[in-house]
């Protein structure tokens, strides 16, 4: 079920009451089902595999808790991680895998037999994986307590607001809240309303309409023109930030309907300064989970230099990886975090400074280049991130350096100047503000004006469009 | 009741300066193209010349209509001497509206004849969505013939001879043998309302909301709202659709006889020289009337199903992930089929023989 559907706000509009109106008893069970009922509708067959990570996992966990032996809580955390990852490998990355495998071995004249096999990638599989292995992870570190019912476990996993593309929770955030069955208060609802107007119409009218031109021009690069390109790139900047910052915020405002809160996924990052910045403020739910769960593990800079910088470079390598199984994407991994390791070797052991403090004119239009370029270079990664393929990227790049134009240049420069000026300014009110459901500084009159307009527009657009999937889905 | 009203006047007013944004964002970020049409007392409605346009649909397209209004280059009504022009008549497959000017065939076809003949070819697209054959042929005759083509394409389709006409704009009267244009339009209710809507349909927000009624008349909503559920409950036992053999509809046929009837005599009379190309299979019944009548008919679905065995829909959009109109790639193999066929015909007309009275001779 797509939140950008009509059936989800069915869905939502009939599980919002009732999950108020039951016992606190039965609120979990029924919001488990409700979970299932939202992930079955993709495809049913797809609840086997969330079940079996979740019975993994919980009963892993349990056992972790309940054994002192290291050796034994050791080879747990292996069952667990293997399991997961088992389950995630089979899936998204069995082809990827043995198609490079194949390919490598025809360069050395070997022919390999191997069955490509026709699998469906199910939805949101790297989430709720690093979602229940961070559980296992964190009890084996000692950490966290493992939960004694199943049932609010399932619901942690299963949880369907953050399901199918997160943010990655973290069972010490999110498994209490579950435990209480808490009721939202009116704040709450006020709150969620507002998170959900912001995050449809970033998601509806912002993503997904930047998102049929973008896909019109990576479609087949090669019949159009620079200008077209430049077009495409920047647009698609401006989806993939549209849509998965949406997403989040209609998670965030779903959640809280339901008296929960979930943490916050996005931060403005186009407004960051350098690009440690940008990654503290870009999927942040997932940049902390690398953080926590492979950069320390691997040692983190506790190491040494040259191996800070190691860990960094594999971190944000695994980090491209994780989106997808291509080597498209596994370059744009790499490449963050050789921006990275570059940017921390300019700091000189510094702290990367974060958010802007006014000091002059000056200070803003030095924070504005600084904005700029790092911009650039986050551009620069996702053309590989965003293209089909290496050949389709570098011809990009090729007809970005041999500049050609058909004209119509300064409908281009409309387009993409609308789309930046609507999502910048989003961002300034947030960032001006320190608040993602910045609507509510409005006195509820002209608050519900804008409601009324952002919420009827993006309807009727959401009836006469086609529903365009959550571009992390696939991830 | 004072507090009431203050607070509705405040939701009013927050409303209506939020729609006039959303107006503007929907405009500037080509979301929703306003209509490109105008109301006119000649043909009902017409293109709005001097207008950039940019359409996403199934592709993606971003030009302008020319200040003549028409797509492609501005080519004045008088043309130069030794010139040759060619006008395309058709429906949506014609304006193009999914591709760029530089892909669709007309400009293949005019890069093509200029590289090949020695005169000088101007290709004018005269496309208009959703026109049947009976308004491209009065789009013709009261626009297109202003720019005194030597040769008008006509693409039609089935659907074209099928479809019924507009009831805003003109009509072809046929009586016995001949046939007259009716403009009995202009003083319908219908006409009276577009004329006093046309400010609001240059709105943004206009077509948008139009899209969507388009799609509740169609009897789409439940579908689009309750999704699996609607085709849960309606079962999905559709039928495979069978190939069916293309047929004129009889209300329809007189009109379309009379038509080519008109093509043929132009042709015999030294007129402009019409050319039947077809977008899909045509009736066979009408296709040996325009033969009879001296209208080649030119098939180039050959051509496009060779595409499709190399590999390549014709019709399918990779960008939008659907089926629809002629893609790049289709448009490339009509240019090149078309240039072929017009060019003895071209080569013809340089050499000084002015009338051509039976295209389909052509080698």
């Amino acid at each position: 079920m797509l939140f950008n559907s009509f059936i989800f706000i069915i869905f939502l509009c009939c599980v919002v009451p009732i999950y108020h109106f039951l016992n606190r008893r039965y609120r979990n069970l029924f919001l488990l089902g409700a979970s299932y009922l939202f992930y079955g509708y993709w495809d049913w067959r797809f609840l086997s595999l969330i079940l079996a990570s979740t019975l993994l996992d919980f009963h892993v966990g349990r056992a972790i808790y309940h054994n002192e032996d290291e050796g034994r809580r050791r080879f747990l955390l292996f069952l667990s991680v293997a399991g997961n990852l088992t389950i995630l490998g089979f899936f998204k990355y069995y082809n990827f895998f043995a198609d490079s495998f194949a390919a490598l071995a025809s360069v050395f004249g070997l022919k390999l037999d191997y069955a490509h096999l026709n699998i469906i990638l199910p939805v949101g599989i790297s989430f709720y994986t690093f979602q229940t292995l961070s559980y296992t992870i964190d009890i084996y570190r000692r950490k966290l307590e493992p939960t004694d019912s199943f049932r609010d476990f399932a619901l942690f996993v299963a949880f369907f607001p953050q399901l199918v593309a997160g943010p990655i929770e973290r069972a010490k955030h999110l498994l209490p809240q579950i435990e209480k069955s808490p009721s939202a208060t009116a704040e709450d609802f006020r709150e969620g309303l507002a998170l959900i107007t912001i995050g449809l119409f970033k998601k509806v009218m912002i993503g997904d309409t930047c998102g049929r031109i973008v896909d019109q021009i990576f479609a087949d690069p090669k019949l159009y023109s620079s200008p077209e390109l430049m077009m495409g790139l920047m647009l698609f900047a401006i989806q993939v930030y549209a849509d998965f910052s949406g997403y989040s915020s209609i998670a965030r405002g779903t959640a809280r309907f339901l008296g929960i809160h979930i943490m916050v996924n996005f931060n403005q990052p186009y407004l960051s300064a350098n690009i440690t910045e940008l990654w503290k403020r870009w999927h942040i739910s997932l940049s902390s989970w690398l953080r926590d769960y492979v950069y320390i593990s691997l040692g983190g800079n506790r190491k040494g230099t040259g191996r800070t910088y190691f860990n960094l470079l594999l971190t944000m390598t695994l980090c491209g990886l994780w989106h997808g199984a291509k080597w498209t994407f596994v370059f744009w991994g790499f490449l963050q975090g050789s921006f990275l390791a570059i940017h921390k070797l300019i700091l000189r052991g510094k702290k990367a400074t974060l958010g802007f403090t006014y000091a002059g004119g000056r200070s803003f239009f030095v924070f504005l280049c600084k904005v700029v370029w790092t911009h650039a270079l986050f551009l620069f990664g996702l053309l590989f991130f965003r293209a089909q393929s290496f050949s389709n990227a570098s011809y990009i790049l090729k007809e970005f350096v041999f500049w050609k134009s058909y004209g119509f240049d300064r409908q281009i420069f409309t387009i993409v100047f609308t789309y930046y000026f609507v999502t910048i300014l989003i961002d300034v009110i947030e960032y001006w503000t320190k608040d993602h459901a910045f609507l509510l500084r409005l006195q509820p009159a002209y608050r519900t004006g804008l409601y009324f307009a952002t919420l009827g527009i993006t309807f009727v657009y959401l009836f006469q469009a086609r529903s365009y999937p959550f571009v992390y889905f696939q991830f | 009741m004072r507090e009431h009203v203050r607070f509705f006047l405040k939701m009013t007013l927050t409303f209506t300066i939020a729609m006039v944004l959303l107006e503007l964002f929907l405009r500037f970020s080509a979301t929703t193209t306003p209509s490109v049409l105008v109301d006119d007392d000649m043909f009902g409605k017409m293109m709005k010349p001097s207008t950039d346009v940019t359409f996403v649909n199934e592709g993606l397209r971003i030009g302008r209509i020319n200040r003549y209004g028409y797509l492609g280059p501005a080519y004045a009504p008088r043309k130069e001497e030794g010139t040759v022009r060619i006008a395309l008549m058709g429906d949506s497959y014609v304006a193009g509206h999914h591709l760029f000017d530089r892909h669709h065939f007309r400009y293949l076809l005019e890069q093509g004849l200029n590289q090949l003949c020695d005169s000088h070819v101007e290709v004018l697209n005269f496309g208009f969505p959703a026109l049947n054959f009976e308004q491209m042929y009065l789009y013709y005759e009261v626009f297109a013939r202003k720019f005194a083509p030597d040769f008008v394409i006509y693409v039609i389709g089935t659907s074209s001879l099928n479809q019924p006409s507009d009831e805003v704009g003109p009509r072809l009267v046929v009586t016995d043998d001949s046939v007259h244009i009716s403009y009995a339009f202009r003083s319908s209710k219908r006409f009276a309302i577009s004329k006093r809507l046309s400010p609001l349909k240059r709105l943004a927000l206009y077509s948008l909301l139009r899209k969507g009624k388009q799609i509740y008349d169609r009897g789409d909503a439940p579908k689009v709202i309750f999704d699996k559920f609607f085709i849960l409950a309606r079962g999905s036992g559709r039928s495979a659709e069978k190939h069916s053999v293309p047929v004129e509809r009889p209300e329809r046929k007189a009109i379309n006889r009379a038509i080519v009837r008109q093509l043929g005599m132009s042709n015999r009379e030294g007129g402009p020289v019409s050319i039947i190309v077809t977008r899909g299979e045509l009736p066979r019944g009408f296709v040996e009337f325009a033969k009879n009548n001296g209208v080649a008919v030119w098939d180039p679905s050959a051509r496009l199903d060779s595409l499709a065995r190399s590999g390549i829909d014709p019709n399918w959009w990779a960008g939008s992930q659907r089926k629809g109109h002629w893609n790049q790639y289709a448009h490339r193999v009509i240019g090149d089929f078309l240039v072929h066929k017009m060019l003895p015909f071209i080569k013809s007309l340089a050499k000084g023989q002015k009338t051509l009275r039976d295209p389909d001779r052509a080698p």
